[in-house]
């Protein structure tokens, strides 16, 4: 990890009554693109505002580059932020928002007459880094939602802040422009070489942009890695079912690279747990292939498939086992028909799995929730 | 012949008598209004006279001829003679002054002012009065004699300024209290509030009346100064008294609609700015300041267009020293109501046309953008 730029240590918040953070603590290096990923309510939003100074945390400590500074208001902070819902001053241009950020800075009062040149020219490159010249003066509500949220943009990065706080700043665009945005916003980051801190609840997202995934639920972290790292091994039943369509099956670990599920026995690439331990076991719907019914290790009847556009999203019944597959194919199969279901050592990943309520999770794919 | 619309009793049709109602109550006297500032009444006398016997006619004071006091344009009116009878015309009553009018061969040929010895009443003998016609003609008369009256358009400045004076004092008042009531936490702005409004639920007058026993020469504020041993102010029938009880009595229209707007700016707009590095203060003027713009401009029309007809407070307060154009228009129009209705017109021209820059540069503050500051 790189050098540690923010760092939060045993933070906990209580809002109204509720805690919505419980002693975090979290590490973010220099220069690295963060995501916060979460489902509503988890605290997400609550970890930023504290990063920002918007909010107090009831206890622990923020670092600043090794410096404490709990007790800096947000104007004094080396961190600026991309707001929810863009938070642009209706009563300024562009250019004015824009400008914001370098007119509230103290200027000597030798350099005050070539000030105005040097905002503009910052303003401008700010524009072109944005793909915005030529909006300066425009007004604020004649600009499309993506417009808006690239004006924000390079409203909060125009102080060249050493980290930039972006609280799901995708929200409010449709697929395609979050698609390009998401893009345009990596670049951003690789090419101005700030830290990014992003919250999201789109785990897409996540996955996409990000150097680091931090996964909250209950204003606890459940689990810190890289895109690969969350995806492939999931820490726990949450984090699977959260990062991606899963099937998760309570299984025992008989022994190293030896699983049970279904009351069958499979190869897998784990280790380490105890012998007979009850573990969590997930298996992505990609990685399952459809074959005829002789030729897989489970055998099971479709119930139904719809066309996805790149796949077909299945579910099918096991047979003399009660668990319903979640599977995405490329080949379509008929209502009804009993097929063989098929995967690898390498694509059954096991966790642990003492805590897992299994009732709670279904194979219809979530819709995407709002805050 | 044609069968009439059927009547249809749906739900817009219990609105029409609201709609007659409006018509005749809120428009029919506004144009009466306007009307009247540009009519003035005539009165038409005619006389004739036995041209042989003189060159000239003395035409007596009282009855005929008469002169605007304030204005030497109107001087005798208008007048014709059609070879027998001489008519004069937008002659008034009540000014009398005496006027010798000359003949020429049978015409006019000139009128004067006939200040010369008393009247011998046999000269009135050659002087008939015909019929008396009344009626109204268009003129702008009304407003000229406005403008050009010094005395009218002294009480005119003073009022505009009294009214200014308040709102200004309003908004200076009026904005930080909305400002520190919309921060409060909701209960006990709630409580704040209601202390705002209280006073309003008492006549105003009497809470002008109030105003009175404090700031009268033998009132509360000078008891008090008196037992500590300073000396009496005399703080009555001054402008500042006037302007004071102007800003006491208009302060809840300043506060209310700032604070309206001030509680629903969007609170991430202000963490926004604190984020890019603006401190309190300055967060309060680049954004607090310009986006409560709407709630200040229509808190200042909401204290401006009261306190300038306000009429009761300047009479209570100020006496005839401080004589509001309220005032003037009321005692005027017991005389003359068409210039009175004139008055009224130019005082709402006035507030339409502040009503207007007002609201203009509401619309305008998000195009001019960083330059409004």
């Amino acid at each position: 990890m790189a050098e540690s730029i923010i760092r939060l240590e045993n933070i906990s918040v209580a809002l109204g009554g509720e805690q919505i953070l419980k002693n975090l603590n979290l590490n973010i290096g220099d220069k690295e693109f963060v995501t916060l990923l979460g489902p509503s309510g988890c605290g997400k939003t609550t970890t930023l505002r504290i990063i920002g100074g918007f909010q107090r945390q009831d206890s622990g400590n923020v670092f600043f580059a090794n410096e404490i500074i709990n007790d800096l208001p947000p104007y004094k902070r080396n961190v600026n932020t991309v707001f929810q819902k863009y938070a642009l001053f209706p009563h300024l241009t562009v250019f004015g928002n824009i400008a914001y950020g370098l007119r509230m800075q103290k200027v000597p009062k030798e350099e005050r007459k070539t000030r105005e040149k040097e905002i503009k020219k910052r303003v401008e490159e700010m524009l072109a880094l944005v793909n915005l010249r030529g909006f300066e003066n425009r007004d604020i509500s004649s600009l499309s939602g993506g417009q808006q949220q690239r004006v924000a943009i390079a409203r909060a990065l125009i102080n060249k802040p050493h980290v930039l706080l972006l609280d799901e700043p995708l929200g409010a665009l449709d697929l395609k422009l979050r698609k390009e945005m998401q893009i345009e916003l990596k670049n951003i980051q690789i090419k101005t070489g700030i830290t990014f801190i992003y919250v999201t609840h789109d785990q897409e997202e996540a996955l996409t942009m990000s150097d680091i995934v931090v996964v909250m639920k209950g204003g606890e972290i459940q689990q810190i890695g890289t895109p690969q790292d969350i995806y492939n091994e999931p820490k726990n039943a949450f984090v699977a079912d959260f990062i991606g369509e899963s099937n998760i099956l309570p299984g025992v670990m008989l022994e190293d690279y030896r699983v049970e599920i279904c009351g069958r026995l499979f190869e897998c690439v784990d280790k380490g747990f105890e012998d007979n331990e009850k573990v969590g076991v997930v298996v992505r719907p990609e990685d399952i292939e459809i074959k005829p019914e002789k030729e897989g290790f489970l055998h099971g009847v479709v119930k139904s498939c719809v066309f996805k556009g790149v796949h077909y999203e299945m579910t099918v019944e096991q047979v003399n086992y009660p668990y319903t597959w979640l599977v995405h194919s490329t080949d379509a199969a008929d209502i009804g028909d009993r097929v063989g279901i098929c995967f690898y050592p390498n694509d059954i990943h096991v966790m642990k799995g003492e805590d897992i309520d299994y009732s709670v999770f279904s194979n219809v794919p979530e819709e995407d929730e709002e805050e | 012949m044609k069968p009439l619309p059927k009547f249809r009793l749906t739900r817009t049709a219990f609105a029409y008598p609201y709609l007659v109602f409006a018509i005749i109550f809120l428009v029919a006297p506004l144009i009466l209004v306007i009307f009247y500032s540009f009519t003035r009444q005539i009165d038409n006398y005619s006389v004739y006279k036995n041209f042989e016997n003189s060159p000239e006619i003395i035409i007596d004071n009282l009855d005929f001829i008469g002169y605007d006091e304030d204005s030497s344009l109107s001087r005798i009116g208008t007048y014709y003679y059609d070879g027998e009878k001489l008519t004069i015309v937008n002659y008034r009553p009540k000014h009398p002054e005496t006027y010798r009018v000359f003949f020429e061969d049978g015409k006019i040929s000139n009128i004067e002012e006939y200040d010369g010895e008393e009247l011998i009443a046999q000269d009135l003998d050659n002087v008939k009065f015909l019929n008396k016609l009344t009626g109204f003609y268009f003129t702008i008369d009304n407003f000229v004699r406005f403008f050009n009256n010094g005395d009218s358009m002294k009480v005119f400045l003073r009022s505009i300024y009294i009214a200014f004076m308040s709102t200004v004092f309003c908004l200076l008042i009026g904005f930080p209290t909305a400002y520190v009531l919309s921060k409060m936490k909701e209960r006990t702005r709630n409580i704040v509030s209601v202390m705002f409004l209280l006073p309003m639920w008492i006549n105003f007058l009497l809470r002008t009346y109030a105003w009175r026993t404090l700031v009268e020469k033998t009132g509360i504020i000078n008891t008090i100064l008196g037992s500590v041993g300073l000396p009496a102010q005399n703080l009555m029938y001054t402008q500042g008294a006037v302007i004071l009880v102007m800003v006491y009595d208009f302060l809840p229209f300043m506060i209310l609609p700032i604070y309206n707007t001030l509680i629903k700016i969007d609170r991430s707009l202000i963490e926004a700015s604190y984020d890019l590095g603006a401190n309190h203060y300055r967060t309060l003027f680049r954004v607090i300041f310009p986006l409560a713009i709407p709630g200040i401009s229509s808190g200042i029309t909401m204290t401006f267009v009261p306190a300038i007809t306000a009429f009761a407070i300047s009479k209570i307060m100020g006496g005839t020293q401080c004589a509001t154009i309220g005032e003037e228009i009321e005692r005027v129009f017991n005389n003359d109501m068409w210039f009175g209705s004139a008055m009224s017109v130019i005082i709402m021209v006035l507030m339409l046309a502040s009503m207007f820059l007002i609201s203009g540069k509401d619309s305008d503050s998000d195009n001019i953008g960083g330059g409004l500051i």
